[in-house]
C-alpha cells in the first residue's frame, strides 16, 4: 500500500475582513465568481501549497473536507431569499456551493487534475486516501479541512492543509 | 488490485420503490407530474412521493425501500460512502438550523445496523461516483470486503431554485438530446448499491475521474475532456469500444452539455452502440445520480432490456445521436457509465455481468 507522507502543514484563522485582504495578497486581486468561501480555499491552499511544496508542477490529487456550514452565510443568504419569496441571487448559490472552489483551482495549481470535496471532519483521510490516490500518477496530496465556527455570523474562517508526499 | 463485484441495488425515486416498479415506469416512460412553485418559476419536478410528506419521513421511507433490497444486515464494520449535494438542507428549509454532516451518516447508520467508517462526498452531480471510486479503492485494496454506496437527494427547494436563478431549468420537461431541449428537471432519489470482494453477479470497474473547469455549470463544447475521461474508463476496465454494448448517458436536456457529451461519443466511438438517457422519467437526481441511475440501469439489464429514453422525440441534426426511443434488447456485455457534474467533475465507469 502507498503511504502518503506529511511534508508539512499551514493553519489559519481569518476574520472575515482579513480574508479578502488575503486572497488579494495570495492572488493579486480577488477572485472572479467565486464567493468568500472558496477564495479562503483557494487563497489558503495556494498559501501551503507555496510554502511546503517545492516542485509547483508535480502531478496533484487536492481533498477539501469542508462542511455545509462552512457556506452557511451564503446558504442562509439563499433560504432568506426563498422564505421572503423570491429566487436566491446566481452568485449567491453558487457561492453557497463549498465544491465549486474545485473549479477554480484547477487554474491556479499547474500539476493539479482531479479535486474531491468531501463533508465532514478530515479525521479519517488516513484510511480513504490509499483508496482515492490509488491509480494515478500524483506524487503530491494537498489535503485541507476549510471550516468556520460561527455558520450564521460567517465573521471567521479557519484552514489545515497538509501537503503530502508519496512514499 | 482485485475485482470488484456488485450484488445489490436499491433505489426509491420518482420512477418507483421497487424494482418491477422502476421497470414499468422506465419502460412506459412515465412522464415527471409533479411540480415545484418556485418564486416566478414554477417548474416540473420528480417526486418520489408525497410532497407534502415532511422531510425526515421521506427520508425514512427511502431508507426502508432501499434497505430491503441490499439483503441487510452486512457486517457492521462495513464502510459507507455517500454521495450528496443537498444534505439535509430540506429539513432545514423552515428556519432551522444547518445539519451538521454526521447527522445524515448517523442516521443511515442506525437504520441499517452499521458502526464502520463512513464518509460523505459532495461533488453536485458525481458526488456518488466519488463515492463509488473510493469503495472500489477501498476493496480493490483489501481495506474492505465489502462497501456500500450511497446516493441521497432528497427534496428540497434551496437547490431548485439556485438552479431556477441560473436559468438551468426546463419549465415543461426534459429533453434529453432532443432538438428542443431547454434545460432539466430535477428529481429525488436515495440508492443504494452492495459492493463486494467476492463474486456476484456484476463486475464493476473503476471510474475514471476528470477534471474540466471552462465554466462552473459547463465543459469543453467539443466534447474533448468528456472524452477522454471515457476512453479512460475503457482502458481501465480492459475493454476497447467495439466491446460496449450500451451506455448510460448523463444527457440532462441542457442545450451545451448535452452536445458535449454527444461530440464526446463521436471522439470515442468510431460506431456508437445503443446510448439512452433516464433523467426523462427519473429527473436529474444531482448528489444521488450515479448510483440511482447505476441501480435503475441495471434493474433493466437484469431483464435482458434497454430503457427507452423519454422525452426524446425530434433528433437534433448538430448532435447526429439518436437515442434508445423504444425498450430496446441488451446483448449482455460492458455498458459504460457517463456522469458530468457543475464545477468540472467528470466520470465515467463501466459495469458488466459477471456471469
Amino acid at each position: 500500500m502507498v503511504i502518503w507522507m506529511p511534508l508539512g502543514e499551514t493553519r489559519t484563522d481569518l476574520s472575515r475582513d482579513q480574508v479578502h485582504a488575503f486572497v488579494r495578497a495570495q492572488f493579486g486581486s480577488g477572485l472572479r465568481r467565486a464567493g468568500i468561501s472558496a477564495e479562503f480555499t483557494l487563497a489558503t491552499a495556494a498559501a501551503a501549497w507555496g510554502g511546503l511544496h517545492p516542485a509547483p508542477e508535480a502531478p496533484c490529487l487536492a481533498l477539501i473536507f469542508t462542511s455545509r456550514t462552512f457556506t452557511g452565510t451564503e446558504t442562509a443568504a439563499c433560504l432568506a431569499d426563498l422564505r421572503a419569496g423570491t429566487l436566491p441571487m446566481p452568485f449567491q448559490f453558487v457561492a453557497s456551493q463549498p465544491h465549486l472552489a474545485a473549479a477554480h483551482a484547477l487554474g491556479l495549481f499547474p500539476g493539479l487534475d482531479q479535486v474531491v470535496t468531501l463533508v465532514g471532519p478530515a479525521g479519517d483521510v488516513d484510511a480513504l486516501l490509499p483508496a482515492l490516490a490509488r491509480r494515478r500518477a500524483w506524487t503530491h496530496v494537498l489535503l485541507g479541512e476549510v471550516w468556520t465556527p460561527a455558520p450564521k455570523s460567517g465573521d471567521r474562517f479557519l484552514a489545515n492543509w497538509q501537503v503530502r508526499v508519496r512514499g | 488490485m482485485r475485482p470488484v463485484f456488485l450484488s445489490h441495488a436499491g433505489l426509491w425515486c420518482g420512477a418507483g420503490s421497487t424494482p418491477a416498479g422502476v421497470r414499468r415506469a422506465l419502460a412506459a416512460m412515465d412522464p415527471p407530474r409533479g411540480r415545484l412553485d418556485l418564486p416566478g418559476h414554477p417548474v416540473p419536478y420528480v417526486h418520489a412521493t408525497d410532497p407534502a410528506r415532511p422531510f425526515r419521513a421521506r427520508l425514512e421511507e427511502a431508507l426502508a425501500a432501499v434497505g430491503a433490497a441490499l439483503d441487510l444486515p452486512l457486517a457492521s464494520g462495513t464502510p459507507m460512502l455517500l454521495g450528496t449535494s443537498s444534505l439535509l438542507i430540506g429539513g432545514s428549509e423552515a428556519g432551522g438550523t444547518l445539519p451538521e454532516p454526521s447527522e445524515l451518516l448517523a442516521i443511515v447508520q442506525e437504520r441499517w445496523g452499521l458502526q464502520g467508517r463512513g464518509w460523505i462526498f459532495s461533488s453536485a452531480c458525481t458526488s456518488a461516483v466519488h463515492a463509488l471510486d473510493a469503495a472500489v479503492g477501498l476493496i480493490e485494496g483489501g481495506q474492505a470486503e465489502e462497501a456500500l454506496v450511497l446516493g441521497v437527494e432528497l427534496l428540497n427547494r434551496y437547490t431548485p431554485a439556485g438552479f431556477a436563478s441560473l436559468w438551468l431549468l426546463s419549465p415543461t420537461g426534459a429533453r434529453p438530446l432532443d432538438a428542443g431541449r431547454d434545460g432539466l428537471v430535477l428529481g429525488e432519489a436515495v440508492a443504494a448499491v452492495r459492493l463486494s470482494a467476492r463474486s456476484g453477479p456484476w463486475r464493476v470497474h473503476p471510474p475514471a475521474l476528470g477534471f474540466d473547469a471552462t465554466s462552473p455549470t459547463g465543459f469543453t463544447p467539443d466534447g474533448s475532456t468528456i472524452a477522454a475521461v471515457m476512453a479512460e474508463a475503457l482502458a481501465l476496465a480492459g475493454h476497447g469500444p467495439e466491446s460496449i454494448r450500451a451506455v448510460k448517458l448523463q444527457a440532462s436536456g441542457a442545450p451545451g452539455t448535452d452536445a458535449a457529451e454527444a461530440r464526446a461519443l463521436r471522439l470515442v466511438f468510431p460506431e456508437a452502440p445503443p446510448v439512452f438517457s433516464l433523467k426523462g422519467v427519473l429527473g436529474h437526481t444531482l448528489g444521488a445520480s450515479g448510483i440511482a441511475e447505476l441501480a435503475a440501469t441495471l434493474m433493466c439489464l437484469e431483464e435482458g432490456w434497454l430503457p427507452p429514453t423519454a422525452g426524446f422525440g425530434t433528433e437534433d441534426p448538430d448532435l447526429g445521436l439518436c437515442p434508445t426511443r423504444t425498450v430496446q434488447p441488451w446483448a449482455p456485455g460492458p455498458v459504460l457509465f457517463n456522469l458530468q457534474g457543475f464545477g468540472g467533475c467528470l466520470a465515467s465507469w463501466i459495469v458488466e455481468p459477471a456471469w
